[in-house]
């Protein structure tokens, strides 16, 4: 299906709330606008999974998990640039991440300017 | 008859010259009061200098800006008595120097008043010369105090937040707060007193142009309700304003200390935290009697602003610090220490949040026009993020408190919720959502708390277990409600294994487990403690998959009786 994207939106999904504030400050920062979501089963309520940019997503998360949503948006054709942030990366999580065609995966606490630089790459491809 | 006539337009040219001319007048009369107006509002005057004679004209708006009285007869003498010592060589060069080229010159530089605060002023000449030949400068003098002032605040509060993002010491930002004050405040001596909450004394903070001898007698007063202006903005949570410390009966014991060091006012204003408790004050002492001006007041409120950020965020980290080295002590000597991924994982969010917003406010701060709004925003963040950090611990240090049983009121819910918190991650590892069905008119029970905590996060750890290798729906439900015979009943169902077949009674023996690693003294350790506490635990099964723990408590009532 061909769907219009917002190139700039970038779709925020992790269940703690600093966490969220904090990148879309970050974000915010530097221009760009995002908007935030407290667990996958809201995100793809949403529908923005169609519309945004790329998204951004924790691993861990109640509900659907961060793996599990790349899965399923894999499985609807919907091809959403993702990064994954974790603070309990191991490396084979990683490569699952990885091989579903993740486009990066940063532990937390992560560098700002490495997030950003993914989130621009994501943006433009 | 010519005659007349000839006299008679004579006198009608006259009259009509004359009118011409008052009318001329009255519009240059108008004109000249509209000057005078626009002057005073863009508080820029006029003057001109005739070099060689020395003669100076000033605009009435010039007059003002210097302070001069209207019937002075102004001088290049009299403008440089006015000039701020620091300014005045390089005033007098510029004067001098134009006087003897005779080219246009353009300066800024600080006045001082008679009553000591400093203005700014921006003077543009342009030079002519007249039919002798002689130098004549007029110009323009421009008051730029305000615009000035602005820029100053603007500018400190940048380097300020810099300082917080980048973690300096409180010290040094306490410090660099006051001289900003200082500085936009001439004449002014600031003071940070900081509150120690288990004591209310107020302890020294920071007072970089104080008499030290004054800094150390106020160092650790005690707060109450007429102690000087600090003692009683801090007691009172508002802002006091003493013009005059001789005479006003809130300094009555400490008017000879002060007025012996020569501060004869200060106004102080409580540091608050965002929950609105008092950390400190903030105190500006002058060396004669004096109210503060719309001005001062703007500058103290955004520098106190600024201080509860500086304190509150380093309080925060302090309690952070303590905490981490906690965790590594907890993780070591408990038998829990299978859920130290999971607690600092908690931990690990708060700070990970915390350092991307210090790299935004960071990133607001740089540039050619930094965003202070933003800037603050983010910084506030950061302290709402370290508070989360230092919550998580405390909670967990609870937890973990040795020592002997103490039974208190406990609110039952309140335990559930944070044992939520506690375990949020490790049920998230698994995609297994946790939810609370509290009842609101829950009574309190008398319990040991820790031992509570004890009962709650076995439970829900057996029943997370029960849940990890299973697919489709995975849900722990915790519910609180009043029973009959004053007692209060939680029960967390789980949509796991279920108990053993046949076996339900038996899950509470010593050493009974289904778990690889399992000890099979949780439940039965479980069991005893809620016993000790005059309830009951019991298992049974959950509808239509998974098992459901059960256990009562009498509530406070019951348990006095009992005793």
């Amino acid at each position: 299906m061909a769907t219009q994207r917002n190139t700039n939106l970038v779709a925020i999904v992790d269940d703690d709330d600093l966490v969220r504030s904090a990148l879309q400050g970050l974000l915010k920062s530097v221009g760009l606008p995002a908007q935030t979501f407290a667990s996958s089963e809201e995100f793809l309520k949403s529908g923005q999974q169609h519309h945004a940019g790329c998204l951004i997503a924790d691993i861990r998360m109640p509900g659907i998990s961060g793996l599990e949503l790349q899965a399923k948006l894999n499985a609807d054709r919907c091809r959403i640039p993702t990064i994954f942030i974790t603070a309990h990366g191991d490396e084979k999580m990683r490569m699952q991440a990885l091989r579903a065609g993740a486009v990066e995966f940063l532990a937390k606490p992560f560098d700002d300017e490495a997030l950003l630089e993914s989130v621009r790459a994501a943006l433009e491809s | 008859m010519k005659g007349d006539e000839d006299t008679l337009l004579r006198s009608a040219a006259l009259e009509n010259a004359k009118s011409i001319l008052a009318a001329r007048q009255r519009a240059e009369q108008r004109s000249e009061a509209y000057l005078a107006e626009a002057q005073r509002l863009s508080h820029t005057g006029s003057f001109g200098w005739r070099v060689s004679t020395g003669e100076i004209i000033l605009s009435e708006e010039t007059f003002r800006i210097f302070q001069y009285d209207r019937m002075t007869k102004p001088t290049v003498e009299l403008v440089l008595q006015r000039v701020h010592p620091e300014d005045l060589a390089l005033v007098q060069q510029t004067i001098e120097r134009a006087a003897r080229d005779g080219k246009n010159f353009e300066h800024e530089y600080r006045l001082v008043m008679p009553d000591g605060s400093v203005k700014y002023v921006h003077v543009v000449a342009r030079a002519s010369r007249d039919e002798s030949g002689s130098i004549e400068f007029v110009g323009a003098v421009m008051d730029i105090t305000e615009r000035k002032r602005a820029e100053m605040l603007l500018g400190g509060e940048k380097r300020l937040l810099e300082m917080i993002a980048r973690g300096d010491s409180r010290v040094a930002v306490l410090d660099a707060l006051c001289r900003l004050v200082e500085t936009l405040a001439s004449g002014s001596l600031c003071s940070i007193l900081l509150l120690d909450q288990n004591t209310n004394c107020l302890r020294h903070g920071a007072a970089p142009s104080l008499p030290v001898a004054y800094a150390d007698a106020i160092d650790g007063i005690a707060i109450g309700p007429s102690v000087g202006s600090c003692g009683t903005a801090a007691y009172r949570a508002e802002r006091v304003t003493v013009c005059d410390i001789a005479a006003d009966p809130l300094w009555a014991d400490y008017r000879d200390l002060a007025l012996a060091h020569g501060l004869q006012a200060c106004w102080s204003v409580p540091i608050l935290s965002s929950a609105g408790s008092v950390l400190g004050t903030f105190a500006t002492y002058y060396r004669e009697p004096r109210s503060p001006t719309h001005y001062e007041h703007h500058v103290i409120e955004r520098i106190t602003h600024l201080a509860s950020i500086a304190i509150e965020g380093e309080r925060a980290e302090e309690a952070l610090r303590q905490a981490q080295g906690e965790i590594a002590r907890v993780s070591r000597v408990t038998t829990m220490g299978e859920l130290t991924a999971s607690v600092a994982h908690e931990v690990n969010q708060p700070i990970a949040a915390a350092i991307t917003d210090a790299n935004t406010c960071l990133r607001w701060l740089a540039g050619d026009t930094p965003n202070l709004e933003e800037a603050r925003a983010a910084a506030m963040r950061v302290v709402t993020d370290s508070r989360r950090a230092a919550e998580i611990i405390s909670r967990i240090r609870l937890l973990f408190k040795k020592g002997v049983p103490e039974r208190e009121l406990v609110d039952v819910n309140e335990v559930i919720r944070e044992m939520i918190i506690l375990l949020r991650n490790e049920a998230a590892q698994f995609s297994i959502s946790m939810s609370a069905d509290l009842a609101a008119d829950c009574p309190q029970v008398m319990a040991d708390r820790v031992q509570l905590q004890q009962v709650l996060m076995n439970l829900m750890i057996n029943g997370l277990d029960a849940m990890k290798d299973l697919s489709g729906t995975r849900e722990l439900v915790l519910k609180s409600q009043k029973a009959d015979d004053a007692q209060v009943q939680v029960s967390i169902r789980d949509t796991g294994v279920g108990l053993p077949p046949q076996q339900a009674h038996q899950v509470f023996n010593a050493f009974f487990t289904t778990k690889p690693h399992g000890t099979g003294m949780g439940l039965r350790i479980s069991r005893s403690i809620v016993e000790s506490h005059g309830g009951r635990l019991w298992a049974g099964d959950n509808s239509p998959r998974g098992a459901c723990f059960c256990f009562t408590l009498p509530t406070q009532a019951d348990a006095q009786a009992q005793e």
